[in-house]
């Protein structure tokens, strides 16, 4: 164990194996993988495509694609085991511990319905709360995402929102039933610079002020400088570091993450004109 | 605004590959919905074997540009030359036989090629449409453009998804030089790649450019990119250029509170070297056009005076404009 | 004998190891059906058209497999001659429409002003009448010959094609390896051509299954309301006519044996149909 899971861990992921079977061929997708999330704590999981930073998400919030499965290993959320049989109350509790901010928002709310409806939807399935408060409720947490014109947003449909804006909704949707986590799967990529940095400083503002333990999942190492307190580095279904970001970043103990932090730094291979392309 | 802001003062020898003067395009969409104005006023040239970086957020017009440069967008007004020809009004089929010269690369690796054509297929299309090789020699020039991007032989009979997306963009890069071109334009050509992918198609990029002296224009919303391959940036905000200059000058030295911003958003992957303190509220606004500078919504420098006109450029150091009333001092982001 | 069936037994085992089955039992039931169609009246005793009154109405037995009808037929060998006219007329007039409509489809959806919205509102009235209907109509006004149902088949399909292709038209050509296409100096004819054309057939060619087995049906259907195919010709819905009044007095195998030919005919290409969907998905991703 590294110094930063001094803290208690709020979720906890051990010895996670996933694997993919199709036909009587079974593909391993994570193997061996186990991270920790401390108590209002912000661990970025990083990896390129394909290295199942994604699944392990959806592992954790028990939504894996058809076909895949968990073999074995064991994910905690407060001391709680979340990978037993009984799977519709597990379902409850993650639908309600654990909120979830995905890529591209404009496509992770239903475009059929306003802000305002579908949000009413989780409250209905999750909470009970008396129907006048909901609206009530709704507001208050647009409002809380930075949403100046509530009444306008809550009336929108998705396609009439800009992405920062839908990624603001989304957010917002995900705090509605007060989780105590909150996995954010690449929640700016593609999003332009100066909104990116506008949901990210959200994010931190709502840990900050809620004592929310959030799990970024990124490519993006500039966001775990910044942002994170620890890091998990996954590579092929692996993770193959972690530790605090400064020790990580600064001084990579696996060569895969060293690579990794080389390539995000583009300066170097200014007017490196001479070099051969590889 | 109308004459070049950049370029080739005191440069005689030098010549231009790419003249832009006064480019302006809007998007009529049907009645009812206000028309988009994705580009307004834009000037620029660049040199032969140089590279201009245009960077801005989507919805800056940049990627707009891009296609204007190529003829493949008609322009409202405003004229364009490319190695000495002007596009604008030229007969579609002088249009296509100019094409061998001038190529372009799209940000979307796999969407860009045709998902029937096999990566050999794909790379001889342009050699088909403008040069007389045909059979073992095609076949041969095809090879000889795949190593020339580094990607194996074996791929050639390969489908575009059999392939990765570095992979994928490497066949781009090898049909737009196909015909030896002379100026590429590189639209994000790297925004869907991870990292370390990234690197190898800049780096290759870099490569070619040195090789046959070509002409790029990079766009990007990634400055990291820009700082990498560009002599040159201009920086694109709502349809306009707001700053141009050289990149270390624009980048260490930015006199638009839009660039500085865009700067200070970078996130580092150094712990220890915080972004800029303050955000950028709000977002751009795409319907609404007021007469003032365009940014003066956003902006923490705003006075009245910003909303009386279109700021003008103003030189703030050689080759470096910038369009700001207050281009001389410097950004307070506390507030 | 032996020898061959050791040999059929090792392709079936073949077959159904491969990965998409649709598409090998569909194109296999296809093929065995055209094949029975030529192979079994030459081996059999009896011809396809032969009355034999004096063998009326036998019940299946070793002589008659699937024994006779009112004229003495030998059901049997007629059912499996039938698809010579069923398979060959739906293919040609689904076949012709099938082209037909997929070229008009590609205008309509390259030209998307005049062309298609002319084009798209005659495919609309077209498509309001009933399809059984519609071609009874047809057929009764072009002249009760086979001629008139395939034209008819054609006619009916045309704008089921057309409509397709138009919208894939429109997908494609929105798509970013089109824009690069023109980038790279392809003419319009050339894009239309070598780029939009086949990346738009697609749909039309799993549309093509599924429409063989509608027509099968609607030539069927034809017949046995007495249009298009008449008797002595041997054809699925005919036979079903000839045996419809025989069914309450016992005679079942009249209707029956036609009946289930029929189905598994419509069944099969359905089954191609969706072998092709599958194939092209794994293909495109």
């Amino acid at each position: 164990m590294t110094p930063s899971d001094a803290r208690h861990p709020i979720l906890t992921v051990e010895n996670l194996f996933v694997e993919l079977s199709r036909k009587k061929a079974v593909t391993p997708i994570l193997q061996d993988v186990s991270l920790s999330l401390p108590e209002a704590g912000m661990l970025g999981l990083v990896g390129e495509t394909g290295s199942g930073k994604t699944m392990t998400a959806r592992a954790i919030i028990g939504l894996l694609p058809p076909g895949v499965h968990v073999k074995s290993g064991s994910i905690t959320l407060d001391g709680s085991e979340l990978l037993v049989d009984n799977s519709t109350a597990m379902r409850e509790v993650r639908g309600v511990q654990i909120g979830m901010v995905f890529q591209n928002p404009r496509t992770a709310l239903y475009p059929m319905s306003s802000v305002e409806a579908q949000m009413k939807r989780v409250l209905r399935a999750h909470l009970n709360l008396a129907r006048p408060n909901r609206a009530t409720r709704i507001h208050e947490y647009l409002r809380l995402v930075g949403i100046d014109d509530v009444r306008r947003v809550a009336r929108s449909y998705p396609h009439e929102l800009s992405g920062g804006m839908a990624q603001r909704v989304v957010i917002a949707t995900s705090l509605l039933c007060e989780p105590t986590v909150l996995i954010a799967d690449e929640p700016t990529t593609g999003l332009d610079a100066t909104i990116q940095r506008q949901i990210l400083e959200l994010i931190a503002d709502l840990q900050a002020r809620f004592s929310l333990s959030v799990l970024i999942i990124t490519h993006d190492l500039g966001i775990v400088a910044q942002y994170c307190d620890s890091v998990s580095v996954m590579n092929e279904g692996r993770v193959v570091e972690h530790g605090p970001k400064r020790q990580v970043l600064k001084s990579p103990a696996h060569e895969y993450s060293e690579r990794l932090i080389a390539a995000s730094d583009l300066r170097r291979i200014r007017r490196a004109k001479t070099s051969e392309p590889q | 605004m109308s004459s070049l802001p950049m370029g080739n003062t005191g440069q005689e020898g030098a010549s231009i590959a790419i003249a832009v003067e006064g480019l302006t395009k809007t998007f009529h969409t049907r009645r009812g919905i206000p028309n988009v104005v994705a580009v307004e006023d834009v000037s620029f040239s660049v040199e032969t074997g140089s590279t201009l970086g245009i960077v801005g957020e989507s919805g800056s017009g940049k990627s707009t540009v891009a296609r204007c440069l190529l003829g493949l967008t008609p322009v409202d007004s405003g004229a364009i030359e490319v190695l000495g020809r002007s596009l604008v009004g030229a007969p579609a089929k002088q249009l296509r036989s100019w094409r061998s010269e001038m190529q372009i690369v799209f940000q979307e690796p796999y969407e860009s090629l045709d998902p029937r054509y096999r990566v050999h297929q794909a790379v001889a299309e342009p050699l088909l449409l403008h040069t007389d090789l045909r059979g073992d020699v095609l076949g041969r020039k095809v090879l000889d453009l795949l190593e020339h991007v580094s990607l194996q032989p074996e791929l050639a009979r390969r489908y575009p998804h059999e392939l990765s997306g570095g992979q994928q963009q490497r066949v781009n890069i090898a049909r737009a030089l196909a015909t030896s071109p002379k100026v590429l334009v590189l639209d994000e050509p790297t925004a869907s790649l991870d990292v370390s992918v990234q690197e190898g198609v800049l780096r290759l990029l870099l490569a070619l450019q040195e090789e046959f002296g070509l002409t790029y224009v990079l766009i990007s919303h990634d400055l990291t990119a820009i700082r990498a391959v560009c002599e040159q940036v201009a920086v694109m905000y709502a349809g306009r250029f707001v700053e141009i200059g050289p990149v270390d000058e624009v980048l260490s030295n930015p006199r638009h509170p839009y660039t500085e911003f865009l700067i200070g958003a970078e996130l580092s992957v150094d712990p220890d070297v915080s972004p800029l303190a303050g955000i950028v509220r709000g977002e751009v606004a795409t319907s609404e056009r007021p007469p003032g500078c365009l940014f003066a919504p956003r902006c923490p420098m705003r006075v009245d005076q910003c909303e009386e006109g279109r700021p003008l450029f103003e030189s703030v150091a050689p080759d470096h404009v910038a369009a700001c009333l207050f281009a001389d001092r410097s950004v307070d982001w506390s507030d | 004998m032996r020898a061959l069936r050791l040999a059929a037994g090792k392709l079936l085992r073949q077959i159904s190891s491969a990965s998409n089955h649709s598409l090998v039992w569909g194109a296999l039931i296809i093929a065995a059906l055209a094949v029975g169609a030529y192979l079994v009246p030459a081996i059999s005793e009896f011809g396809a058209e032969a009355a034999n009154p004096r063998e009326a109405l036998q019940p299946p037995s070793a002589r008659h497999p699937f024994g006779t009808d009112r004229s003495g037929f030998d059901i049997f060998v007629r059912v499996f001659h039938a698809p010579r006219i069923d398979l060959s007329i739906v293919v040609l007039g689904v076949g012709i429409g099938a082209v037909l409509g997929s070229l008009l489809g590609v205008l309509a959806g390259f030209s998307r002003r005049f062309m298609g919205e002319v084009s798209m509102r005659l495919a609309d009235i077209v498509q309001a009448f009933p399809l059984l209907i519609l071609a009874i109509a047809l057929v009764s006004l072009g002249g009760n010959s086979l001629t008139t149902v395939w034209l008819v088949l054609a006619f009916v399909n045309v704008p089921v094609f057309m409509r397709l292709t138009r919208s894939r038209v429109l997908t494609v050509r929105e798509q970013r390896y089109i824009q690069a296409s023109v980038a790279l100096g392809n003419s319009t004819p050339r894009l239309v051509f070598r780029h939009i054309l086949p990346n738009s057939l697609g749909p039309a060619v799993v549309q093509f299954g599924v429409s063989m087995g509608y027509g099968i049906l609607t030539l069927a259907g034809l017949a046995f309301l007495g249009v298009g195919v008449q008797l002595p010709t041997p054809e699925w819905g005919s036979m079903i006519l000839g045996g419809s009044n025989y069914i309450t007095t016992g005679q079942w195998w009249i209707s029956l044996f036609p009946g289930v030919f029929l189905a598994i005919a419509v069944f099969a290409f359905n089954l191609l149909s969706e072998g092709i969907e599958q194939a092209r998905e794994v293909h495109a991703r």
